[in-house]
C-alpha cells in the first residue's frame, strides 16, 4: 500500500492521472506495472483499476450490476466471465441487495463501495484509488479500509491519495508527502516520524487566535516549529500546534502567559507524540490547513 | 495473468462486439427508464409531422392537399430528418452528458473503441427511427388515408443503414466540435436547417436553382437520402444507383475513419490539457 | 405595509436581476432566439416555394389572403419561439435549480415562492419583446407594412399574451418537477399547441374538431391578432372577439396555472420532494 499525502492542490489526482493514462506529461516517464504510461498506455488501463471520484461516474437510471455489467464489457470481459465477477465484488463490497436498485437511489457510502467495485472488475494489479474515503460516515470508510486491506493482503498493489493522516499512517506501509507538485518526504511511517523523533508536541484549541501569535510564541520560546489552523473564522477558533525538541512540559508557563497575554482563550490543551503532520510542517513550514489556504 | 487472458479475447472483431453491445446495452436500458420519453415521442412526432406539412402546403393548391404523392413526400421528409438530426445530435451531445455525469473517465480507463464508446445513442436513435416509420405509417393510413408502400426494401434497409453509419462518422467529428466549443446547441439548429434545405429532406435537390445545387452536391447526406428516395418511392438519382451506392459506401468509411481519427486527437487534446472531465 | 411591497419589490427585483445575468451569460441565445425565425420561415417558404413551383406564391396567396409569405411566416416564427421560451423556461430553471442543490433555498426565505416564480415573467417579458422587436422590425422596415401604431399595439397584444402563456409554464413546471422528466412532458404539450395554435397556416386548414380546441388557445388569439395588425395591416379594436377571448384565456390560464403549481407545492413540502432530483 503506498500512499499519497499531501495538502488539497498539491498534485495528487495530478499524479494519479498521470500515471492512469488520463493525462499526457509535458515532460518525464513513468512506468505502471513494467509499462510505459504513454507508449504502453493501453497495457496500462489493462492493469490497473482506478477510483477517482468516490460517489461520482455512474449512470443514474442503471442499476449498481448494470453498471458494473457495462463497464466490464467495455473491458472486454466476456458476458460469463463478467456475471462471476460482478456477483463476487458485489458481495465483497457488500451490494448484492441493493445491486438491482437504481444507482440515483444508492446512498454516498454505497456509490463509494460501487466504484471500489468498478475499480476491480478487470481484476486489477494496481490499484489507483483517489481519496477514496473521502465525505464518507465513520462506518463506510472503515468498510472500504477493510476491502482496499483484502486487497492489498491478496498480492495487490494500492496507489492511495489521501490528505487524512490518521488514514495514511494506518493504511499504508510507505508514504510520499508531496507539496506543490514535489515529494518532500519518502519512506514508511516509521521512517517518516523519525525525522520528528525527539520531538513533542503540543496541540492547543483556542478561540481568538489572532494573525501573528505564531511570531509573538517563536520570540518567547524555542520552537521547533508551530502552525496554525483556523476551525471556524467567524469565532477566531483554532488549533495551534507547536512542535519542541526534547520535552514540551517546561515550555508551557511560557506558553500559557503568552496565550493569556494576547487574550486567547484556551479550550483544550495536551501534549501529543509526533504525527505526519508535524514531518510536514517541518518539511514545510506550514500545515496542510496553512498550505490549502495560502 | 492466465485468467485475464481466457477473459480477454484476442480479436479485434470480439472486442469491437462487446463495446457496441455494451454501448447498446447502456442506451436502451436507460431509454426503457424514461418512460415518458418514449410516449411523448410516439405522441409528439406526427403533431411535428402535421406542424411541418401544413405551412408548406400552403403553397400547393387546395385540390393538391389531398394528393397521396404530396404526404408520402412528408413521410419520407421527416424519416430523412432524422437520419440527419444523428449527426448533429449523436456523439457530441453523448460525450458533453458523459462529462456532466463524471462518467467520462471511466470510460477512457478502458480500451474500448472509441467511436462505439459512445455510438449508444446512435442506437437509440436507429430504434427510434424504425418505431417511427411503423408509427407514421399508422398515422398516414389513419388520419390521411395514404398507404406508404417501399419499391426496394432490401435497398431501403442498406441505404438506411449506410446513412446511419455516415451519421455515427460525421456525428464523430462533429462531437469532437462541440467538445471545443463547450456550447454548441446553436450551431446545431443552425446546420440542420442547412441540412434540411439543401440535402433534398423533403424536395429532390433537382428541384433547387442551378447555383444553390452546388451547394447540395457538396453535402454528402444528399447522396444518402437520394438513394434512400429511390428505395422508397422509385425516383430518379442524381447519378447511377449503383455509382451512388458506391459513393455513399466510400463516403460512409472515409467519415468513419477520419471521425475515429479525430476523436482520439480530440482525447490526446484534452489528456494533455487535463480538460476531460471539464465541461 | 409599506414594508410588505418594499419586500415585494426587492424580491422581485433580484429575480429580475438573477435571470437576466443568467441570460445574458450567454448571449448567442439572444442572437439564437432572433436568427431561428428567419432559418424556420427559411426553410417553410423556401421548401414550399420549391415544392409549389411557378405558381406557389400565387397558391400562397389563394390559401391565406396575402402574398407576403416571408412576413406571414415571420411572424408565426418569433410567437412560436416566444411560446416556447415562456413555456419551458420555468420548469427548466425550476429543474436546474433542484440540480444545483438551490431549489430548496428558495423555501427558507421568507419571500412567497409563488411570487418568486410569478417574478420570471418579468425577465421573460423582457426576453420576449427583445426577441420579437429584434425578429419583426427588420422585416418590416423591408416591407410595406411598418407602422409605429402596429408595433404598439404588436407589443400590447404580447404583454398580455405573457400571462397565460405563464400559466402554461406553472403547469407544465409543476408536471415536470413531480415527474422529473421535464422534456418528454414539455414536448407533447408544446407540440400540441403548437399545432392548434396555427403559428405558421391559418386556423381553418385544420379539422374541425382542432378549430374548437384552438379558439381555447391564448396562443391561437394571439397569433391571430398580430398577424392581423402586421400582415393584413389592420388596427387593434377593442370589439374584435379574439382581443375579448385573450382577456379572459388570460386570466383563467394563469389562475389554474397558479393553483396547479400551488397545489403541487404542498404535495412536494408533505412528501420531501423539494430537495429531489
Amino acid at each position: 500500500m503506498f500512499g499519497f499525502l499531501g495538502p488539497n492542490g498539491a498534485g495528487k489526482t495530478t499524479t494519479v492521472k498521470l500515471l492512469t493514462t488520463l493525462l499526457l506529461p509535458d515532460e518525464g516517464e513513468a512506468w505502471v506495472n513494467g509499462y510505459h504510461v504513454v507508449k504502453d498506455a493501453k497495457k496500462v488501463r489493462e492493469t490497473i483499476g482506478v477510483s477517482l471520484y468516490s460517489d461520482r461516474g455512474f449512470y443514474w437510471k442503471l442499476t449498481g450490476r448494470e453498471n458494473l455489467r457495462y463497464y466490464a464489457y467495455l473491458h472486454h470481459i466476456l458476458p460469463r466471465e463478467a456475471e462471476k465477477r460482478i456477483e463476487k465484488l458485489l458481495k465483497l463490497v457488500e451490494l448484492k441487495k441493493d445491486a438491482d436498485r437504481l444507482v440515483e437511489e444508492y446512498s454516498t457510502g454505497m456509490k463509494s463501495r460501487l466504484n471500489i467495485a468498478r475499480a476491480l472488475i478487470n481484476q486489477p494489479e494496481t490499484l489507483f484509488l483517489d481519496e477514496p474515503t473521502i465525505g464518507l460516515d465513520p462506518a463506510s470508510a472503515r468498510r472500504i479500509k477493510e476491502i482496499i486491506r483484502k486487497f492489498a493482503d491478496d498480492g495487490g498493489t494500492v496507489f492511495l491519495t489521501t490528505h487524512n493522516m490518521e488514514e495514511a499512517d494506518q493504511l499504508c506501509d510507505r508514504i510520499a508527502i508531496i507539496n506543490r507538485g514535489r515529494i518532500v518526504a519518502l519512506g514508511t511511517p516509521g521512517e517518516l516520524k523519525e525525522m520528528v523523533q525527539g520531538k513533542q508536541v503540543l496541540e492547543v484549541e483556542a478561540v481568538g487566535v489572532k494573525n501573528g501569535l505564531v511570531d509573538v510564541l517563536q520570540k518567547k520560546i524555542n520552537l521547533s516549529y508551530a502552525s496554525v489552523t483556523i476551525v471556524d473564522p467567524s469565532s477566531f477558533k483554532a488549533r495551534i500546534r507547536i512542535g519542541f525538541d526534547g520535552r514540551g512540559e517546561s515550555a508551557l508557563p511560557t506558553i500559557l502567559e503568552v496565550l493569556v497575554r494576547e487574550r486567547v482563550k484556551i479550550q483544550h490543551i495536551r501534549l501529543l507524540e509526533p504525527s505526519l503532520e508535524d514531518v510536514f510542517i517541518t518539511l514545510t513550514g506550514k500545515s496542510f490547513d496553512e498550505e490549502e489556504n495560502r | 495473468m492466465q485468467e485475464r487472458k481466457a477473459s480477454y479475447p484476442s480479436t479485434r472483431i470480439l472486442n469491437l462486439a462487446l463495446d457496441l453491445y455494451a454501448a447498446a446495452y447502456n442506451s436502451i436500458k436507460t431509454y426503457a427508464r424514461y418512460p415518458m420519453w418514449i410516449i411523448s415521442d410516439l405522441l409528439s412526432t406526427p403533431l411535428w409531422l402535421i406542424m411541418i406539412m401544413l405551412p408548406i402546403m400552403l403553397f400547393l393548391p387546395k385540390n393538391e392537399w389531398s394528393n397521396p404523392d404530396v404526404y408520402r413526400q412528408f413521410y419520407w421528409g421527416m424519416i430523412f430528418w432524422q437520419v440527419v438530426s444523428m449527426a448533429l445530435w449523436s456523439i457530441g451531445f453523448t460525450i458533453r452528458r458523459e462529462q456532466q455525469m463524471g462518467t467520462i473517465e471511466p470510460l477512457f480507463l478502458t480500451n474500448a473503441n472509441r467511436i462505439v464508446m459512445f455510438a449508444g445513442r446512435l442506437v437509440i436513435a436507429s430504434m427510434d427511427l424504425a418505431l417511427s416509420m411503423v408509427y407514421l405509417t399508422a398515422v398516414m393510413s389513419a388520419f390521411f388515408n395514404v398507404n406508404i408502400t417501399v419499391k426496394s426494401p432490401i435497398l431501403l434497409l442498406f441505404s438506411l443503414i449506410l446513412s446511419m453509419l455516415m451519421s455515427l462518422g460525421i456525428g464523430a467529428l462533429y462531437g469532437s466540435l462541440v467538445i471545443k466549443l463547450k456550447e454548441a446547441s446553436a450551431l446545431s439548429n443552425i446546420l440542420q436547417f442547412i441540412l434540411i434545405g439543401f440535402s433534398g429532406v423533403f424536395f429532390t435537390v433537382t428541384k433547387l436553382p442551378e447555383n444553390l445545387r452546388i451547394i447540395s452536391y457538396i453535402i454528402p447526406y444528399t447522396y444518402c437520402i437520394d438513394l434512400v428516395r429511390h428505395a422508397a418511392i422509385g425516383s430518379q438519382t442524381l447519378l447511377e444507383p449503383s455509382i451512388e451506392l458506391l459513393l455513399v459506401a466510400i463516403l460512409t468509411a472515409l467519415f468513419l475513419i477520419f471521425g475515429y481519427i479525430v476523436l482520439i486527437k480530440i482525447e490526446e487534446n484534452t489528456k494533455k490539457t487535463g480538460r476531460i472531465g471539464t465541461y | 405595509m409599506k414594508k410588505k411591497i418594499v419586500n415585494f419589490l426587492l424580491g422581485v427585483y433580484a429575480v429580475y436581476v438573477k435571470e437576466m445575468k443568467l441570460w445574458l451569460r450567454y448571449p448567442t441565445w439572444i442572437l439564437t432566439f432572433i436568427a431561428m425565425p428567419y432559418m424556420v420561415t427559411g426553410l417553410f417558404s423556401g421548401i414550399g416555394y420549391v415544392i409549389g413551383g411557378a405558381n406557389a406564391i400565387k397558391n400562397f396567396m389563394e390559401n391565406t389572403g396575402t402574398s407576403e409569405f416571408f412576413l406571414f411566416s415571420l411572424v408565426g416564427s418569433s410567437l412560436f419561439m416566444i411560446s416556447t421560451i415562456i413555456m419551458e423556461d420555468v420548469g427548466s430553471s425550476i429543474r436546474s435549480e433542484q440540480l444545483r442543490g438551490t431549489f430548496e433555498l428558495h423555501y427558507l426565505t421568507p419571500m412567497s415562492t409563488a411570487l418568486i416564480w410569478t417574478a420570471h415573467i418579468l425577465p421573460h417579458g423582457t426576453i420576449s419583446l427583445i426577441t420579437i422587436a429584434g425578429t419583426l422590425i427588420p422585416a418590416l422596415v423591408f416591407s410595406e407594412n411598418l407602422s409605429l401604431l402596429g408595433i404598439v399595439e404588436t407589443f400590447f397584444i404580447l404583454i398580455l399574451a405573457l400571462i397565460p402563456l405563464f400559466g402554461i409554464s406553472l403547469v407544465i413546471a409543476a408536471l415536470t418537477v413531480r415527474f422529473k422528466e421535464p422534456w418528454a412532458v414539455v414536448q407533447v404539450i408544446r407540440a400540441f399547441i403548437s399545432v392548434a395554435s396555427g403559428f405558421f397556416y391559418p386556423i381553418y386548414v385544420l379539422p374541425r374538431w382542432l378549430q374548437l380546441f384552438s379558439l381555447i388557445l391564448p396562443t391561437t388569439q394571439a397569433v391571430e391578432l398580430i398577424r392581423s395588425i402586421l400582415v393584413y395591416t389592420r388596427h387593434l379594436t377593442l370589439t374584435d372577439y379574439r382581443f375579448s377571448l385573450l382577456l379572459i384565456l388570460s386570466l383563467i390560464y394563469f389562475i389554474v396555472g397558479f393553483r396547479v403549481f400551488g397545489r403541487w407545492e404542498d404535495y412536494a413540502r408533505k412528501k420531501g420532494e423539494l430537495s429531489k432530483y
